[in-house]
């Protein structure tokens, strides 16, 4: 089989151990698959947000916790500010 | 050397990077494209990125490219590759162009701070953005060329100087157990055999998520760190008396030596490197022996001394310790 993209057949891909294309990953799908199973340990994707969105949700928690720890002091001023700064990050 | 992440006292972890991989569709990857269309997209690239702020670090033109790969600065295989690429910077991030991906997006911080290299490294993932829509798989993610980056293309190393673990010969047994868990420790030059100066990385880059990628590598990396200092108690418990002349010995012998093996080298920089951590060597800094490492590099040795090379490995050998000699004397000064 050759994938339409670049023209390069499996062997060639197994043999640099590097596809020709990103079509590469539609033409070679089931010996693909195998070599997942054996280089990630694994064949299925998992669904995650965006990065973007898993740091800023990270930074969240991070800054909550900064809160309850602020509060949890009596460090008002400090809570006020971290307060501010969660409004922030939520828009 | 001007790098971000040495400093004059640096802990066992000197720096910590990530990167994200991403390609475009239509457009073959570095073995299948043409060297024209690479200089192409590599110009491409430069010229959007240009308003952000990034400037070329180094090209497959620049003469001092293996001096950036010896300072670690770039990839050792970026340089190795033959075909053309593009290292693009805006302080410690940027965007290596056709380093195997179309686009490595990259951001590095000093020490262990992982939270922060990927806050950076989310902007330029946003300033790429530009290039795209990038490839993406509806199974497995974000499309690499090799399947050992596919999914979230997200790959994170941990810069680590652990000179106790080389010196106790403990590193390939760190290794393996970090392969069993999904990780890799390897040397911080592609390619060469594991030395005082490690990354650990994640291998697996399918399946799970860029947080959780992230936060196994967290936890190894304090595991490797215990684990140096662990190695450091044990080679003073059982070498004590020994270990402190040999590095008091290495200290004299870098201000002196005339000629130097790269391995002789390397055993002093890490007795060296010990002993500045054991308080042994109050004058000197751990800086001092990172600098001495990555000046005496063959690489930086060439770019320093052009015309001056030989041939043969005793006039080499003459050529690092006098190098040697030179950095490690202005560091006693």
């Amino acid at each position: 089989m050759i994938c339409p993209g670049c023209g390069r057949t499996w062997d060639d891909a197994r043999r640099t151990t590097f596809l020709g294309c990103t079509r590469c990953w539609d033409t070679f799908r089931s010996e693909l698959r195998n070599i997942l199973l054996d280089v990630q340990g694994t064949a299925e994707s998992h669904v995650a947000p965006p990065l973007r969105d898993q740091v800023a949700a990270r930074r969240r928690i991070e800054l909550e916790r900064k809160l309850q720890e602020a509060v949890a002091r009596e460090d008002y001023v400090a809570a006020s500010a971290l307060r501010d700064q969660i409004a922030q990050e939520v828009l | 050397m001007n790098l971000p992440w040495l400093s004059d006292d640096p802990g066992i972890v000197l720096a910590s990077r990530v990167r994200l991989a991403r390609n475009l569709d239509g457009l073959p990857f570095r073995g299948a494209l043409p060297p024209s269309a690479a200089r192409d997209f590599c110009e491409r690239v430069r010229s959007s990125l240009d308003p952000f702020g990034y400037g070329t670090l180094a090209s497959d033109a620049s003469s001092d490219a293996v001096e950036l790969a010896d300072s670690l600065t770039i990839p050792t295989d970026l340089v190795e590759n033959g075909s053309p690429w593009l290292a693009l910077r805006k302080g410690a991030r940027g965007v290596l162009v056709l380093h195997d991906d179309h686009l490595r997006a990259w951001a590095l911080r000093p020490g262990f701070d992982f939270p922060g290299a990927l806050d950076d490294l989310v902007e330029v993932e946003s300033d790429i953005a530009l290039l795209g829509p990038f490839s993406r798989d509806p199974d497995w993610g974000w499309r690499t060329a090799s399947p050992e980056d596919v999914g979230t293309g997200l790959r994170a190393g941990a810069l680590l100087h652990v000179p106790a673990l080389w010196l106790a010969r403990r590193l390939s047994s760190l290794s393996d157990g970090l392969d069993v868990l999904g990780g890799r420790l390897r040397c911080a030059w592609h390619g060469e055999a594991l030395g005082p100066l490690v990354v650990a990385s994640n291998r697996i880059t399918l399946g799970r998520s860029e947080l959780d990628l992230l936060h196994d590598l967290e936890r190894w990396t304090r595991r490797i760190s215990e684990e140096e200092e662990r190695a450091a108690r044990d080679l003073v418990e059982h070498w004590g008396g020994e270990l402190r002349d040999a590095v008091q010995r290495s200290d004299a012998v870098l201000g002196a030596a005339r000629l130097m093996s790269e391995s002789e080298l390397q055993q002093r920089m890490a007795l060296l490197a010990l002993g500045i951590r054991l308080g042994w060597l109050p004058n000197r800094r751990g800086g001092d022996v990172l600098r001495l490492l990555l000046g005496t590099r063959q690489g930086t040795l060439r770019a320093r001394r052009a015309g001056e090379i030989p041939e043969g490995h005793a006039q080499l050998d003459d050529l690092r310790a006098s190098e040697a000699r030179v950095l490690w004397g202005l560091a006693g000064e």
